[in-house]
């Protein structure tokens, strides 16, 4: 009992097929943060907590080497962070009329990487990821099948990102690795 | 399959939302001096328009909000959506014909 | 002798590709680039399969996905389909195919029978005489299907993958052919992202169906290049548009592997299912050519002209030798010019009592006979045609007259002028308009749905002559553009010539007389091949006033089935019209439905097959409850463990060992499923206060308490412990099922009714892995591996502490749904798996026993717990639950007060929750028994109630229930009379709901 074995939920399972690399990003932490976030005071308060510009536009995020900040509402943020999330979690809501949740494994989050990426989100998402609509710095929470994900865009080449809630964490892998055959 | 607005995240497919019925329609402050009637009506009734209709529409799979849109129930068409908090926007004067 | 009738060169075929297939169990060679109907067809085959109805012989009508005659059996065993269309099937080595709807043979058919008793058969047959009596119509079916039916199902599973995907694009152009290529070109050359959908092998459209071809190779070649090389183009053959829906929502199916034969297709799926989002859409659907309607105008070798045209030019196969074209219009002229420059020995014959001078010249140039202002008044040859019987068209053309002629021939190639191919405008929304001057509906441009934005263009939109659609095709590619806020550019014109001759002045002829009456002599005038249906139907249902569009389709079933009357609609419509003596567009179309053509539920399903047909969500412990031999239960998406059989046992023997190991020392049941909402902000007690009907006011940090939700109705909706973490600080938790909807009921409210609230709800369901302990046993074991106090004082029930367990930061709450002893240890998901490790490692000196959500049932039953969904059903309040202990009587407000004194509420005699004790206590009544205040032999019997739950309890040492009974709570001790389906008959006693410990001593301890 003195190492506890710490899981994923995909157990870092990977894909590495022609076109399509797919890895599970390990452990995260997470927070999500709530709060008026249409006010400055909400908005430099976290630019003070977090050391980064946090004004952001919907379905955008904006990172640091330590921190990214995802928009998923007007009064809603999830951070990914290196560092403790009970006491960020406690430093943000000191703050008025805000509250945050730790949140590191509600969910895990899946790296898409090479040319069948668009293709292989396109197989199960409505949402448009044609580097027109959907560029560099966006996010977006959709559909990918019967899952709710957040995506975001982390590179032309291309890099994603696939947040999937822990209990769908299988159900989406299975169905990006059926579809990374047909695209 | 409609192409609905959401007010926070812009167009999207209409499986990322799910439709709850009438919009505007405030729950009643002091219920326990309503009649059973007044009662009923809040809970039970609804209008059913053929034409154009408020209706409150939920952003689940994407910013999970609450908003309301303007639709026509004969053509489908969306001739606005709105924050919970904004005022309605006018219904168009062209009868609904599309 | 093979492939008789293929011309010694021409086509687009490769005669240095044989394939060999068979068909009716005979083998034949055809060659690569041919369609099965090529293919036949080049070796004569001309009888390809039996009416619907009568079971006459019938062969090819048409060479694209218009064919209504020619559905196969194509291949055997799991990859068989049925009522596929030779005309679409891409030849492959080694192809099977089968005839339909005859037995025993295509050559002699039992069922023909019915041609002969065609008196008997009218529209509308099956109406008017096998729906009396009702009850016989069961009765009737099999023999009708049997006889009546098309092909049959695969009776194996599907060994085949398909894929379905979206996509998004600027411009979607439906049609590859003139029109459909220009204006993908022209909206391509403005940086538009345009998708290029076209059903063929190969894009061209009609014009592959053209002689002389090179320029329009050349052309759709160049377009073709162009359109590969723009990455912002993607060019879809083998994909057929089949549905439009709203908002430019259209749906496509892409054949990707069918064309190499079955399980030839490597790992790639056999077909695709694209949903594509347009912002504007092309349509460059062409246009199919309409049958003229004489008499016994369905014996193989009646075909349209345009298909016999397609035969020759583009597969290099002339149908027959000795060919009459029978037109009323100038197009098919060409048809007689192509078979004429083949070899064939060609008469035309014309409804138009003057045809222009220059055809004349030509025809007679060509040593083609010409019959002017003739027709066609009956057909020789029972199982394909021998000659036609020609005579004189009177002025107004009702009637024929004077010398009969007799033409030996093989082949009739009939044209009754063009149907533009309106099927997608019509799905879209948008309205048709009739043109006198080619005899048919065009897309109204001016009444489309405003929704669904759409250009059509080419033969679609009625023009019938190449340049012009390509003409016409530039525009609506640079519109298109232009309204997607880009700049389509038109391309230098293409001009190149084709060999057609334009449609000329059409004279329509709806329905070609004979010698005798329609309807009456043994000859029939068909309109719609696929289903059978004859002119004279048409006017049996006018006679009988089936008059109106919709009725006419599906009094006489003109228009159904798999071609959805693509060359019938508009002659019923016609015939219709000159029955009522109105005009075409006075009796109007149906609406076009999808699809367009028929498609597999296999493609529209997609990869969202099998164990992606619906999500499996998993626990943190997952793969501990499979490693111990966990049968699984389905609860809402999640796989819950049921129950842990050991060797030998059954289900029930594995149940009741679970069951009292958990009264007798400690259990473990994984309750990660259940939902929980993160509640925080100054204002979360107001919530709470208004979504549970009991007090909150008063709990104190760290303290829990069961809660009942109502919707506004008054109802049960969900129930759940919510504790106390802080000041302003909740964790609420909702049934398994309940979760998302809870959740959104909370944000309804807050975000629609008190948005000036300062509360914030996030959904924590998976960030916590649950172990629930329950059982005399349970707090050693839990003390064996936690530094919390669990002593019975230092940790009372109803309370939560915050602690490690087994080395990791848990919350740990005293709460129970058996009624024994019990903790929920809640840790972060990352260690659930360590967690359940640790408690069986650390349980095994305290017998601790695992179980699954069975013995979970078992248990709460015998204290009486309900499960909501299970012993409520949303119609019961909680008094009707005997709950009136959770509804506060002091607070102002929740959600559903004011319902709970509504008078239906309040009335009497509303089921109410009871228990049952069976007379014999070893029967274990269904759940869902009624319990009724009479029996008799047979239903109806007047029912008062029914069972919600019910088990066998071991450790109340018999069977119990639990059970809605009108004005149960008083009826306690009265005995009840439960008639099962077998016909059993079961007495048992009303008692109260708890079973075990009534005294509640257990759950303190």
């Amino acid at each position: 009992m003195d190492n506890p074995v710490k899981a994923t939920p995909l157990e870092m399972a990977a894909i590495d097929v022609d076109g399509l690399t797919v890895a599970e990003l390990g452990l995260v932490n997470k927070i999500n943060l709530r709060g008026d976030f249409d006010s400055h005071a909400c908005n430099s308060a976290l630019t003070e907590l977090l050391g980064m510009e946090c004004q952001l536009e919907a379905n955008t995020y904006v990172s640091n080497s330590a921190s990214t900040l995802f928009w998923l509402g007007p009064n809603e943020r999830l951070l990914y962070t290196d560092s403790d999330p009970q006491s960020i979690a406690e430093r943000w809501r000191a703050n008025p009329g805000t509250a945050a949740v730790d949140v590191s494994d509600y969910s895990t989050v899946l790296r898409l990487s090479g040319a069948k990426t668009r293709a292989v989100i396109a197989s199960g998402s409505p949402f448009d990821v044609h580097p027109q609509q959907f560029g560099v710095g966006q996010c977006t929470q959709t559909r990918f099948g019967n899952a709710s994900v957040l995506l975001s865009n982390h590179a032309d080449t291309p890099v994603f990102q696939m947040q999937v809630r822990w209990s769908f964490a299988r159900y989406a892998f299975d169905y990006i690795k059926r579809v990374a055959d047909y695209v | 399959m409609f192409i609905i607005n959401c007010p926070y995240c812009g167009d999207r497919d209409q499986t990322e939302f799910s439709c709850h019925g009438e919009a505007h329609i405030p729950r009643p402050t002091e219920t326990k001096k309503m009649t059973d009637e007044e009662w009923g009506d809040y809970v039970f009734f609804r209008t059913n328009p053929k034409g154009y209709h408020r209706e409150r529409w939920l952003h689940d799979h994407g910013c999970r909000r609450w908003f309301n849109a303007l639709r026509h129930t004969v053509t489908d068409e969306f001739v606005a959506s709105y924050k919970v908090e904004d005022p309605r926007p006018p219904i168009p004067d062209n009868g609904g014909q599309s | 002798m093979t492939q008789t009738h293929r011309l010694s060169e021409g086509g687009l075929v490769d005669r240095s590709k044989p394939l060999t297939f068979s068909f009716d169990g005979i083998t034949y060679t055809g060659y690569r680039g041919d369609t099965l109907a090529s293919a036949l067809l080049a070796n004569g085959v001309r009888l390809l399969g039996r009416s619907f109805k009568y079971h006459r012989p019938r062969g090819l009508i048409a060479a694209g996905s218009e064919e209504p005659n020619a559905l196969m059996q194509l291949e055997t065993g799991p990859y068989t389909e049925p009522n596929t269309r030779a005309t679409c099937i891409e030849l492959y080595d080694g192809l099977v195919a089968k005839s339909q709807n005859r037995w025993p043979s295509l050559g002699f058919d039992v069922g023909a029978a019915n041609s002969l008793v065609a008196r008997f058969l009218p529209a509308g047959f099956y109406y008017k005489t096998f729906m009396w009596p009702a009850s016989m119509w069961m009765t009737y079916e099999k023999y009708i299907r049997k006889a009546a039916g098309l092909g049959v199902s695969p009776t194996e599973d599907d060994p085949d993958v398909y894929h379905g995907t979206y996509a998004h694009c600027d411009v979607l152009v439906i049609g590859a052919g003139p029109a459909g290529l220009a204006a993908a070109t022209a909206a391509a050359s403005g940086g538009a992202r345009v998708m290029v959908l076209d059903e063929n092998n190969t894009p061209g459209g009609a014009l592959l169906g053209t002689s002389n071809n090179a320029a329009s190779l050349e052309f759709i070649q160049r377009s073709v290049q162009s359109l590969e090389r723009n990455e912002n183009v993607q060019l879809l053959t083998r994909t057929t548009a089949t549905g439009y829906y709203d908002y430019n929502y259209i749906t496509a199916i892409e054949k990707v592997t069918d064309h190499m034969g079955p399980g030839k297709g490597g790992t790639a799926p056999r077909q695709r299912f694209w949903k594509i989002r347009a912002k504007q859409v092309v349509v460059a659907a062409g246009s199919i050519e309409r049958p003229l309607v004489f008499a016994d105008n369905d014996r193989p070798g009646v075909m349209l002209a345009n298909a016999v045209g397609t035969y020759i030019n583009r597969y290099g196969v002339l149908p027959g030798n000795d060919v009459v074209v029978f037109t009323n219009n100038d197009s098919a002229y060409q048809v007689a010019f192509d078979a004429s420059e083949s070899g064939g020995v060609v008469t035309v014959v014309d409804t138009r009592s003057s045809v222009q001078s220059s055809l004349k010249a030509l025809l007679e140039e060509k040593n083609i006979k010409l019959f002017e202002g003739h027709a066609i008044t009956s057909v020789q040859g029972a199982k394909g045609v021998e000659s036609v019987r020609v005579m004189k068209l009177s002025a107004d053309g009702d009637s024929v007259q004077g010398q009969a002629w007799e033409i030996d021939c093989s082949v009739v190639a009939s044209s009754g002028g063009w149907t533009p191919s309106c099927h997608m405008v019509s799905q879209s929304g948008g309205k048709l308009k009739y043109i006198e001057s080619i005899a048919a509906f065009v897309p109204d441009e001016s009444r489309l749905k405003k929704t669904s934005p759409n250009i059509s263009a080419g033969s679609c939109n009625g023009s019938f002559v190449t340049a012009t659609c390509i003409q016409q095709g530039t525009q609506a590619g640079v519109d298109a553009a232009t309204r997607c806020g880009l700049h389509g550019t038109a391309a230098s014109s293409e001009s190149f010539t084709v060999n057609e001759v334009p449609l000329g002045t059409i004279s329509p002829l709806w329905l070609v007389p004979t010698t005798h009456p329609v309807g009456e002599g043994r000859s029939k005038h068909f309109h719609d091949f696929q289903n059978d249906v004859t002119a004279a139907d048409i006017q049996l249902a006018a006679r009988e006033g089936f008059v109106s569009v919709e009725h006419l389709k599906r009094y006489t079933t003109t228009g159904m089935a798999t071609d959805q009357g693509k060359t019938s609609n508009l002659n019923a419509l016609a015939i219709m019209a000159n029955i009522q003596g109105v005009s075409i567009p006075e009796v109007g179309t149906t609406t076009f439905r999808p699809p367009y053509t028929p498609l597999t539920l296999g493609a529209v399903g997609g990869q969202e097959s099998r164990e992606l047909f619906i999500q499996e969500r998993h626990t943190p412990m997952h793969e501990w409850h499979v490693d111990n031999g966990a049968e699984f239960e389905d609860v809402g998406d999640w796989k819950r463990s049921w129950y842990y059989p050991k060797a030998g046992e059954d289900m029930h023997s594995a149940v009741q060992r679970e069951t009292l190991a958990v009264r007798e020392s400690v259990g473990m049941l994984d309750a990660s499923t259940l939902g929980k909402i993160d509640i925080q902000g100054k204002d979360a007690i107001k919530l709470i206060e208004m979504a549970y009907t009991n007090n909150w006011q008063k709990l104190a940090i760290g303290s829990c308490r069961y809660g009942l939700m109502l919707n506004e109705h008054g109802m049960i909706f969900d129930d759940g412990v919510t504790t106390r973490l802080g000041e302003n600080h909740y964790h609420m938790t909702t049934t398994t099922g309940g979760a998302a909807r809870v959740m959104g009921w909370l944000e309804e409210w807050l975000q629609t009714e008190w948005p000036e609230w300062e509360v914030y709800c996030t959904s924590v369901t998976e960030q916590w892995a649950v172990m629930a302990i329950n059982g005399p046993k349970a707090r050693e074991l839990l003390q064996s591996i936690t530094d919390i106090d669990v002593s019975k004082d230092a940790f009372p029930f109803m309370t939560m502490r915050e602690g490690k367990v087994a080395g990791v930061p848990a919350r740990v709450y005293r709460i129970s749904f058996t009624g024994e002893l019990a903790y929920e240890i809640n840790v972060p998901a990352r260690y659930g798996k360590h967690l359940i490790e640790a408690l069986a490692a650390a349980g095994k000196k305290f017998d601790l026993c695992p179980y699954g959500t069975e013995a979970m049932h078992v248990l709460r039953a015998e204290k009486g717990f309900i499960i909501v969904g299970q012993d409520t059903d949303g119609t019961v309040t909680p008094h009707d639950m005997d709950m009136d202990w959770i509804v506060s009587k002091t607070k102002e407000e929740y959600l559903g007060n004011r319902s709970q004194v509504r008078i239906d509420t309040q009335r009497t005699a509303r089921p109410q929750l009871i228990g049952l004790l069976t007379e014999d206590p070893t029967v274990v009544l269904p759940e869902g028994a009624h319990i009724v205040s009479e029996v008799s032999d047979a239903p109806p019997m007047p029912t008062i109630g029914h069972v919600t739950s019910s088990y066998m309890s071991p450790n109340a040492g018999r069977s119990i229930a639990l059970a809605l009974l009108q004005d149960g709570i008083n009826r306690k001790g009265d005995v009840v009379t439960l008639r099962l389906m077998n016909g059993e008959v079961h007495r048992a006693t009303v008692s109260d709901t708890v079973f075990v410990d009534a005294e509640g001593v257990r759950v303190r301890g």
